[in-house]
């Protein structure tokens, strides 16, 4: 049992191992990007203790199914090493192994696993995340994990990170690995250790050659791991054309990135981005795990004739990046760029570009996205249409998709009066539900609630709720029956006739 | 037309509109240039996202490697 005083230099002795010096850990990205992150302008770390002789059950199956069959003779037990905010010597953790002092174990920031392997050292990692800032940060992608410290458990929010093992994972092998430490929450969903993730993928490498060691996944490979592990996923290509970031031209902008992550993001599981990162002369293609955003308080905005989203507000992501460390923050720069940690090291500070978006989901979600968002485009014309210059502020829109069970737990406090409340909260809802809300000025005007596992070809609205006063509500009404010829178009679908009844007879 | 003026106990309605509000449920005319503008480009943009979902082949093949 070793106690040393926090440091730069204290990290990284603690990080080394038989194969690895501290000249090897001071040159690598995730020891930089972790002494930040533990610094005092990330969570402030002031005490290491590390914990020898740790059965680490993740590293044992990597170990079983590559390193056991080395000629090196690699051990299969590691360190880890825990980290607190508060300062203490060994005298004083010893008394406190001994008693349930709750207030000492606050202090608790996590721990890092380091492997007994050369350089790719830092295995199983759970550290807390960055504060909630008021409620602007929303770690959504996090779950609750139970350490065990010589009888004491501590529970912590957090999402598991481990770099690159280079031999039997690639950086979107560890990004999958990541986001299943959050969906395996769910019964359905399997977590697996790297080394299953990339052989889930494929029985070869895109190029043809041996799996193992591991030279990349393919889009479609990243993909049939996901759908192996339980999960299906939906992929979103870039909806912007830009020249100059490798081969493939389109990007995803920084709209419809925030959107998309806004609209998911209730589920809770993680998202992985395939960006193009600034890697010597050229860019290459990279994979992280998005777990939270932040997001600016609502500004008002006047009435426009586009559309206007809640998401437009998010001003920050953070992602796993199996190259430096969990939780890194990227910025947007402009419309299309972000600024990782790749930029900031990039000579010329080249922005980074996300290529796709991979959203992983449970099965029985049918629905995406843009099924939705293509009739909400529709019904914002008409509702901008209607209001005409008669409101003080832009017309937002926050589409996401929740668990009914969730929504109905949220009517209970709306201004909905008993009865209605009563019959919305007895009706049946299906698992998961699309929820569109429609705000000006902070106040939220209607909500439409689709059905997020039905037919895409079918009608989905399921309720309308209407926040108008029932004059309002009733001119509105006229209103979408007078023009009904007019705006059925707008209701980009087969089964508009249907939809155009089911808003006009739910509101 | 009907006036919007009265409250409720939902929502603050001075909070979302204008000093005298007056919301319209008449028909529009149907060369209304303004209305139909909006009605065009708003067809055109659900033509575009609707695109989205038709995935590029060369871009499933792109390997993820760094």
């Amino acid at each position: 049992m070793k106690i040393i005083k926090f440091s730069e230099n204290a990290l990284a002795t603690a990080l080394t191992n038989k194969f690895t010096s501290k000249e090897i850990i001071e040159s690598k990205n995730q020891f930089h990007y972790l002494k930040d992150y533990l610094g005092p302008n990330g969570i402030n770390a002031k005490t290491i203790f590390i914990e020898e002789g740790y059965i680490s059950k993740d590293f044992l199956l990597g170990y079983t199914s590559y390193y056991a069959y080395c000629f090196e003779n690699f051990p299969k037990v590691c360190n880890r090493v825990h980290f607190f905010k508060n300062e203490f010597d060994q005298k004083e953790f010893s008394e406190q192994i001994l008693k349930h002092d709750q207030n000492f174990w606050n202090n608790y920031l996590g721990f890092i696993v380091v492997k007994p392997i050369p350089i790719t050292v830092i295995g199983f990692t759970v550290l807390k995340t960055y504060s909630d800032n008021n409620g602007l940060r929303n770690f959504w992608g996090v779950r609750e994990y139970d350490t065990h410290i010589f009888g004491t458990e501590i529970k912590i929010d957090s999402l598991a990170f481990q770099e690159q093992d280079s031999v039997i994972a690639a950086c979107a092998t560890t990004a999958i690995w990541s986001m299943l430490n959050k969906a395996s929450l769910d019964y359905h969903t399997k977590l697996k250790a790297p080394s299953e993730i990339t052989k889930d993928a494929d029985n070869v490498s895109p190029d043809g050659s041996r799996l193992f060691p591991n030279k990349g996944l393919s889009l479609l490979q990243i993909c049939q791991s996901i759908v192996n592990s339980g999960l299906v996923s939906e992929v979103k290509r870039g909806d912007l054309q830009k020249k100059g970031y490798g081969e493939v031209g389109n990007v995803v902008s920084a709209k419809y990135l925030k959107k998309i992550l806004n609209a998911y993001s209730p589920i809770g599981i993680p998202i992985i981005l395939v960006i193009k990162v600034p890697n010597g002369n050229d860019y290459g293609a990279h994979a992280i795990t998005v777990s939270g955003y932040k997001q600016r308080a609502p500004q008002l905005k006047q009435p426009t004739n586009t559309i206007s989203w809640h998401s437009d507000d998010i001003e920050r992501i953070y992602a796993h990046d199996d190259q430096w460390g969990p939780f890194a923050r990227s910025r947007f720069i402009n419309d299309f760029e972000i600024e990782t940690h790749w930029t900031l090291i990039d000579p010329q500070n080249r922005g980074t570009v996300v290529q796709n978006i991979i959203v992983p989901i449970y099965p029985k979600i049918r629905i995406s996205y843009e099924n939705i968002e293509v009739i909400i485009l529709g019904l914002d014309i008409i509702l901008t249409i209607f209001f005409d210059k008669n409101i003080v502020a832009d017309l937002v829109w926050d589409i996401k998709i929740d668990y009914s069970e969730i929504f109905k737990s949220g009517l209970k406090n709306s201004s909905l009066n008993t009865t209605d409340k009563l019959n919305k909260l007895s009706g049946g809802l299906p698992k998961y539900i699309w929820i569109s809300r429609c705000y000006i000025a902070d106040q939220k005007i209607i909500e439409f609630i689709f059905d997020a596992t039905g037919v895409s070809n079918a009608m989905l609205g399921l309720d309308v709720i209407c926040y108008l006063p029932e004059k309002e509500k009733n001119i509105l009404k006229d209103f979408l029956n007078n023009n009904k010829s007019k705006f059925k178009p707008l209701i980009n679908h087969r089964n508009n006739s249907n939809y155009y009844e089911f808003i006009v007879n739910s509101i | 037309m009907k006036k919007a003026t009265e409250n409720n106990e939902n929502l603050d309605i001075n909070v979302i509109f204008v000093k005298d509000a007056e919301l319209n449920s008449d028909k529009l005319p149907d060369d209304d240039v303004e209305v139909n503008e909006l009605i065009d480009k708003t067809l055109e943009k659900q033509a575009e996202l609707l695109k989205l979902n038709r995935m590029d082949q060369e871009e499933l093949r792109m390997v993820v490697q760094l």
